[in-house]
C-alpha cells in the first residue's frame, strides 16, 4: 500500500473512472540464485461518484537456490552454502476492498488472502485520509492485521502462527507552489513463529541447527519526502528518507533521490539512486563457535550490510485511456557499506527487476 | 533510538504547521505527472515487496499487503 500523498491533477477521463492495471515484472539475483516473475493486475470500478470497489491479483512464480546457511570455507573464511534443488513455488494472492469519500476525508477497507505451498497469509486493512485548510495538508492514519502461517515442503500442512499488526500516521503539507513535504510513522508488532523454516545456522562444535528467531517483533519506521520542481531544469525532484530501528538489534536508513522530467508526447522519464545500510541482528552470527542460544541466525538478510541502486523509468500515455510504464532497478549489496554489527562478504550479490505496467482510465 | 524517531516526527510536524497555504489557482506547478509524491500503484507495491523480502529494515509507507514466505 503506498503513503497517500496528494496530486491535484485532475483525473482524465472523467472523477471517478473506471481503472484496470496490468503489471509484469522480472526479478532475478546474480550467482544462480533466485528468479521471480509476477503478474499482476488490478481493477477499480466507481459507485456513483463517491465509491469504488477495488481488486487485485497476483502470482508469482519463483524458482532457483538460495542461501540456506553459511560454513567454513578455505582457511576458516565462511562461505554461503546455497540449497541443493532449485526451488520452485507458485504464490497466488488477491485482495478486494471498498473506498469511499465523505467530505474531505477518504476511507478505504481492504481484505487479502495470499496462499504457496509453505505459507498463507489472511489480512485486512482500513485506511484514512482527511484533507485540511483547502488540501493544504492532508493527514492520513491506518492500520493492518495479518495472520499468517508458515509450514515447509517437507511438512506442507503443518502450520505455524505469525500474527502482524501495523500501525500508520502520516502527514502531507505544501510547502509552496512548486514544493511539498512527507513525514509518516509505522509501528508494527510481530509475534509467533518469525524463523525461517529453511535456514540453518552451523556450530563448530556442534554441527548444524534450525534458525530460530525470537517469538516477539516490535519495529519502528519513520520516512520523510520532499520533492520539489526546479524550473532551471524544468525537472522534479524526489528526496525520500527512512529510519528504522526494532528489538532484534538491527537499525537501519536509506535515502533515495529521483529526477522526474516531462518530455513531449506526454513521455515522464526518470532515474535515480538510492543507498540503504543496516546493522545485524542480535542474535546473527555468520557462525556459531559454540552452542548458541534460544535465538539464532546466519540469515543473510539479518546481517549487517549496506546496498546501492540505481533506478530508472519511462512512462507514456498513448492515447487519453491508455498508458504504458516501464522501470528497472538493480541493486548492489555490499558488506562494506553496512552501518553496524556484523556479515561477511560471500553474502554480496546484486538483484534487478524490470517491470511493464499496461494502465487503461474509462 | 525510537525515542529520537518520534521526536523527530513530532519536530517535522510542528514545522509543517508554519508552511504558508497555497491557493488552488497556484498549484499548476503541483499538478504536473513529474510532481507526483506517489509511484504508480504496481510499481509501488513490487518495489516495496521487494525491499520488505531483501532487507531487515522498514519504512513508513503504509499498511496493508499481507506476507509471503520470501526466501
Amino acid at each position: 500500500m503506498t503513503l497517500p500523498g496528494i496530486h491535484a491533477r485532475a483525473e482524465a477521463p472523467g472523477a471517478n473512472p473506471w481503472q484496470l492495471d496490468a503489471s509484469h515484472l522480472e526479478y532475478s539475483e546474480s550467482g544462480s540464485r533466485m528468479n521471480v516473475r509476477v503478474n499482476q493486475a488490478s481493477a477499480v470500478a466507481p459507485i456513483g461518484d463517491a465509491f469504488q470497489i477495488r481488486a487485485n491479483g497476483i502470482q508469482d512464480v519463483i524458482s532457483g537456490a538460495s542461501p540456506q546457511f553459511n560454513a567454513p570455507g578455505p582457511g576458516g573464511k565462511p562461505q554461503q552454502v546455497l540449497t541443493g534443488a532449485s526451488v520452485r513455488d507458485r504464490r497466488n494472492a488477491g485482495d478486494i476492498g471498498i473506498a469511499g469519500t465523505f467530505g474531505e476525508t477518504q476511507a478505504t477497507l481492504r481484505q487479502g488472502w495470499s496462499k504457496e505451498n509453505d505459507y498463507k497469509s489472511t489480512w485486512t486493512s482500513l485506511e484514512a485520509r482527511h484533507d485540511l485548510d483547502r488540501k493544504n495538508t492532508t493527514v492520513a492514519a491506518g492500520i493492518a492485521f495479518s495472520d499468517d502461517g508458515v509450514s515447509n515442503h517437507d511438512t506442507p500442512d503443518d502450520f505455524h502462527t505469525r500474527i502482524k499488526r501495523d500501525l500508520f500516521v502520516g502527514v502531507t503539507q505544501l510547502i509552496d507552489e512548486r514544493s511539498l513535504f512527507e513525514v509518516s510513522l509505522e509501528y508494527s508488532y510481530s509475534n509467533g513463529f518469525l524463523s525461517d523454516p529453511y535456514k540453518l545456522v552451523f556450530v563448530q562444535s556442534g554441527g548444524l541447527l534450525p534458525d530460530s528467531r525470537p517469538a516477539h517483533r516490535r519495529q519502528l519506521a519513520a520516512t520523510a519526502k520532499y520533492v520539489t520542481y526546479v524550473p532551471a531544469i524544468d525537472s522534479a525532484l524526489h528526496a525520500t528518507a527512512s529510519l528504522s530501528t526494532d528489538n532484534w538489534g538491527i537499525d537501519s536508513g536509506s535515502v533515495e533521490l529521483q529526477w522526474k522530467k516531462e518530455l513531449p508526447a506526454e513521455c515522464l522519464v526518470s532515474a535515480g539512486l538510492r543507498y540503504y545500510t543496516q546493522s545485524s541482528a542480535d542474535f546473527y552470527a555468520p557462525l556459531f563457535q559454540d552452542q548458541p542460544g534460544d535465538a539464532r541466525s546466519s540469515d543473510y538478510r539479518l546481517a549487517g550490510f549496506g546496498s546501492v541502486a540505481w533506478l530508472a523509468g519511462v512512462s507514456k500515455q498513448l492515447t487519453p485511456n491508455f498508458g504504458v510504464q516501464l522501470v528497472a532497478e538493480r541493486n548492489y549489496r555490499r558488506l562494506g557499506l553496512k552501518l553496524g554489527g556484523t556479515g561477511i562478504d560471500a553474502d554480496d550479490y546484486l538483484w534487478t527487476l524490470y517491470q511493464v505496467t499496461l494502465e487503461a482510465r474509462f | 533510538m525510537q525515542r529520537s524517531l518520534v521526536v523527530a516526527f513530532v519536530a517535522a510536524l510542528l514545522l509543517g504547521g508554519g508552511c504558508a497555504s497555497v491557493q488552488p489557482w497556484e498549484r499548476g506547478t503541483l499538478a504536473k505527472p513529474s510532481m507526483s509524491a506517489e509511484d504508480p500503484p504496481h510499481e509501488s507495491a513490487q518495489k516495496l515487496r521487494t525491499y520488505g523480502a531483501k532487507e531487515a529494515g522498514a519504512a513508513a509507507t503504509g499498511v496493508g499487503g499481507g506476507g509471503c514466505g520470501c526466501n
